[in-house]
C-alpha cells in the first residue's frame, strides 16, 4: 500500500520528578492514502501521546526519544518548529475530544475558521468568509451565516463539534487525527458525528486516525486497527481481523469486556488487575501479570511480532510453535 | 427476569416534578410529572442523553434535592416533607449512593478507613475503634480491596479501585437501596466489567435494590431488571430490559438503540441507522404537547396539541406516545410507517 504517514520505531518518554516515564515504546504504523487507522487502547495505553507526537504537540515534560515519523518526504521528528507549523492545521489537522476546550471561547466562529483560511490557503477577506460558509454547510451546521457570529458557547455540543471538524478541513489537510472525537457527545449525536465524517472522508479522500477507546465506534469507522497496550502495539490488522480472528488475550480481553446489547450474559469477563506502571515496565511482555495464559517466558523476555497475513500480526509468546495451543475464548467474537 | 407479580414496590414515585428557578422568571424543569415503581432486590436502569433529568431524578430520590410538586415514598413513607431527625437519619442510613466521579467524591485529606467509616461513625454502628476497623476491613474484603489499603489516602489508588472505595463506603451502613449516578462511565472499559461483576455480586449476596442511572445502554441492559427511558424530563418508556431491547416503542427508544454503535464490523456496514435530526431543545421552554415531536420521524398533528398519556401498551411495558394510544390517525400512521420502517428495522 502507498502510504502517505510512516511511523518507525517511535519512543516517547516523560520526565518527571519521579522519574522517566515510558509513555510510547516502539511503536511503528502506517496509513495509506484513504483509509481511517483506529488506534485503540484504554487510558494511558499511549494512544493520545502517539498522536500528539505526530502534531508534535507534546508537553515540555515530554520528549521523543527516538524514532521517525515520514510525512510526504520528511521525518516529522527532525522538522524545525517553524517548519511544522506549515504542516500542522494544513496538511495535518486534529479533531480533539472535548469541542468545549478545543474552541476559543473568546472569538466568534467564523474567526476561528477565517484564521485557518487566511494562513494556511492564503485567501483574502472576502474569499475567506464565503467559503467559511461553506465549509459550515459542508459539516451540516444549518444558517451557517448567522452562526459565523456566534460564540462557541451559544451552540450545542454537537454543534461544537461540527465547528472543530470545519475548522481541521478548513486546511484542507491530508491527514485527520481525531482524538476521541465523539467521547464527550451523546449517542444519538455521536450516531450524527461518525456519519458525517465518513461522507466527508468519501468526499475529500482524506485519511483519518481515529484514536478511541470505544470498540463500537472502531466497528464503525475503522478500515485497519491497532490495539495499545501499554506503550506498545500489541496487535495490528484490518477491523475484520481484530474483530473476528484475534490472536492477543489482551484483545480477547477487550471484545470479551463489552456487554453484547442482543446476547444475555450473566456475568461479564474483566481483565483482572490494572496496566503496569509506565515509569518502571515490565522487562517482559506488559501485559503477563493480566494474562490468564502467561507462561514463564511472558515475564522474562518481550514478545516479537508474528505475522499472520500480510496486514495482520500480534507479539504474543502464545504465537510461539513451541507454546502450548490456546484458542479463543468465544465471547471475544469471531467463528471457529 | 423475575416476573414483578410478588415483588412489592420499594420506591414508588408519583407525578414526582423538580423545577430550578433559573433567574429572569424562567424555569427549567428538570423532572416534569414522573411516575414508577422501583421493587425490592431489582435493578432499575435509567437511561437517557445529557440534560435528560436523569441524574436530577436520583438526587431528587435521595433527598439532595427537595421535590417540586408530587411524591416519592420509600418503604411506604414519603422521602421528602417534613421529618422527624430519627426519621431522617433512618432514611439517610437505608438510602446510599455512588458517584461517577471517583476522582471528585472522595475526599483527598480523609485515609480509606475514615471515608469508608464516616457512615459508621455517624449512625454510631460501631461500638469501639477495633470494631470500627473490623468493620473496614470486611467492606474491603467485600469490594476486592486490600487491607493493607485501610491506611491510605485515595490519589494512591487507580479509577477503579476509587469506585471500589467509593461502593465501600455506601455498603458501610448496611442500605437496602443504592442510587448509582453513571458509576462506570469515567472507568476504561475493562475496568468497568469489574466494578459491575462486583455491583452484581453484591445485590445477589446483600439483596440490595439498585437504581442504576447511566447513558451507556449495552451496560445499562446488561446490569437492569427493568429500564426507564427519559426524554428532556420526562419518562418515555419503562419495560423490562429484554423486551425493551427486542421490541422498543416509542420512537425516542428506536432511535436510541440504533444510534450504539456495535463492535461487530460486518455488522455495522449492513446496518441502517435511523439517526436523530437536531439537538435536544431547552428544557426551560420544551416544546408542546409531546416532547420528542420536533425531533421525530412519526410526529402528528395531534403531538403538538395534546401531551400523550402514560399507558400501559403491553403488559408491565409502559409508554407515552399517541402512536399507542389506539386513535384512528395513529392506526394509519403507525401501520403506514411501521411498513417502511422494515428497513429500519433494527437488527
Amino acid at each position: 500500500m502507498n502510504s502517505l504517514l510512516e511511523v518507525q520505531d517511535l519512543q516517547v518518554s516523560f520526565y518527571t520528578y519521579a522519574g522517566e516515564v515510558q509513555a510510547v515504546r516502539d511503536v511503528s504504523f502506517s496509513l495509506g492514502k484513504g483509509e481511517t487507522l483506529a488506534i485503540v487502547g484504554e487510558s494511558g495505553s499511549g494512544k493520545s501521546v502517539t498522536s500528539k507526537s505526530i502534531m508534535r504537540l507534546l508537553a515540555k515534560t515530554a520528549k521523543i526519544k527516538s524514532g521517525s515519523i515520514r510525512f510526504g518526504g520528511e521525518d516529522l521528528v527532525a522538522l524545525s518548529e517553524k517548519k511544522m507549523q506549515s504542516i500542522r492545521g494544513k496538511e495535518i489537522a486534529m479533531i480533539f475530544q472535548d469541542p468545549m476546550t478545543s474552541l476559543n471561547p473568546t472569538m466568534t466562529i467564523g474567526k476561528q475558521i477565517i484564521e485557518v483560511l487566511r494562513k494556511h490557503r492564503n485567501m483574502g477577506k472576502e474569499e475567506s468568509a464565503k467559503r467559511a460558509v461553506e465549509l459550515l454547510d459542508q459539516v451540516g451546521i444549518p444558517h451557517p451565516e448567522k452562526r459565523l457570529k456566534q460564540y462557541p458557547h451559544q451552540l450545542s455540543g454537537g454543534m461544537r463539534q461540527r465547528v472543530v471538524i470545519a475548522i481541521a478541513l478548513a486546511g484542507e489537510p491530508k491527514v485527520i487525527i481525531a482524538d476521541e472525537p465523539t467521547t464527550a457527545l451523546d449517542v444519538t449525536i455521536q450516531a450524527q458525528i461518525l456519519e458525517l465524517m465518513k461522507r466527508l472522508q468519501e468526499e475529500l479522500d482524506t485519511s483519518i486516525v481515529l484514536i478511541t477507546h470505544d470498540l463500537g465506534v472502531v466497528a464503525n469507522m475503522a478500515s485497519r486497527v491497532a490495539v495499545m497496550y501499554a506503550g506498545k502495539i500489541v496487535e495490528t490488522g484490518t477491523v475484520d481481523e481484530i474483530f473476528y480472528e484475534s490472536r492477543h488475550p489482551y484483545t480477547w480481553g477487550l471484545l470479551a469486556s463489552m456487554p453484547k446489547l442482543h446476547e444475555a450474559a450473566d456475568e461479564l469477563l474483566a481483565i483482572p488487575g490494572t496496566p503496569p506502571d509506565l515509569s518502571d515496565p515490565p522487562k517482559g511482555c506488559p501485559f503477563a501479570a493480566r494474562c490468564p495464559y502467561a507462561m514463564e517466558i511472558c515475564y522474562e523476555q518481550l514478545p516479537s511480532y508474528t505475522e499472520h497475513t500480510d496486514t495482520h500480526r500480534a507479539a504474543c509468546w502464545l504465537q510461539d510453535p513451541r507454546a502450548p495451543k490456546v484458542e479463543r475464548p468465544l465471547a471475544a467474537g469471531g467463528e471457529r | 427476569m423475575d416476573t414483578n407479580k410478588n415483588k412489592k414496590p420499594l420506591v414508588e414515585v408519583s407525578h414526582l416534578k423538580r423545577y430550578f428557578d433559573v433567574g429572569k422568571g424562567q424555569i427549567l424543569k428538570a423532572v416534569d410529572d414522573v411516575s414508577f415503581e422501583i421493587y425490592e432486590g431489582e435493578t432499575f436502569g435509567l437511561v437517557g442523553e445529557s440534560g435528560c433529568g436523569k441524574s436530577t431524578l436520583g438526587r431528587t430520590l435521595i433527598r439532595l434535592y427537595d421535590a417540586t410538586a408530587g411524591t416519592a415514598t420509600f418503604k411506604g413513607s414519603p422521602i421528602h416533607g417534613q421529618k422527624s431527625k430519627s426519621e431522617m437519619k433512618r432514611l439517610r442510613r437505608e438510602i446510599q449512593m455512588i458517584f461517577q466521579d471517583p476522582y471528585a467524591s472522595l475526599n483527598q485529606r480523609m485515609t480509606v478507613t475514615d471515608i469508608i467509616a464516616e457512615g459508621i461513625d455517624a449512625h454510631g454502628l460501631a461500638n469501639n475503634r477495633k470494631e470500627r476497623l473490623e468493620m473496614v476491613y470486611a467492606l474491603l474484603d467485600t469490594v476486592g480491596l486490600n487491607r493493607s489499603h485501610a491506611e491510605r489516602f485515595p490519589h494512591e489508588f487507580s479509577g477503579g479501585q476509587r469506585q471500589r472505595i467509593g461502593i465501600a463506603r455506601a455498603l458501610a451502613v448496611n442500605p437496602s437501596f443504592i442510587i448509582a449516578d453513571e458509576p462506570i462511565s469515567a472507568l476504561d472499559v475493562s475496568i468497568q466489567a469489574q466494578v459491575v461483576n462486583l455491583m452484581k455480586k453484591l445485590q445477589r449476596e446483600r439483596g440490595l435494590t439498585y437504581l442504576f442511572i447511566a447513558h451507556d445502554l449495552s451496560m445499562v441492559k446488561h446490569i437492569s431488571d427493568r429500564i426507564g427511558v427519559m426524554y428532556l424530563g420526562g419518562m418515555v418508556e419503562i419495560c423490562e430490559s429484554d423486551k425493551l431491547f427486542d421490541n422498543p416503542l416509542h420512537p425516542y427508544t428506536k432511535t436510541l438503540l440504533s444510534a450504539i454503535p456495535l463492535p461487530d464490523p460486518k455488522l455495522e456496514r449492513t446496518r441502517e441507522r435511523m439517526v436523530l435530526q437536531g439537538d435536544l431543545p431547552s428544557p426551560i421552554n420544551p416544546p408542546s404537547g409531546c416532547r420528542f415531536r420536533t425531533r421525530c420521524p412519526f410526529a402528528m398533528e395531534i403531538c403538538a396539541s395534546q401531551a400523550p398519556k402514560w399507558q400501559e401498551a403491553e403488559k408491565g411495558h409502559f409508554v407515552a406516545c399517541h402512536l399507542y394510544e389506539g386513535g384512528k390517525d395513529a392506526e394509519a400512521v403507525r401501520s403506514g410507517k411501521r411498513q417502511g420502517d422494515e428497513a429500519h428495522e433494527l437488527v
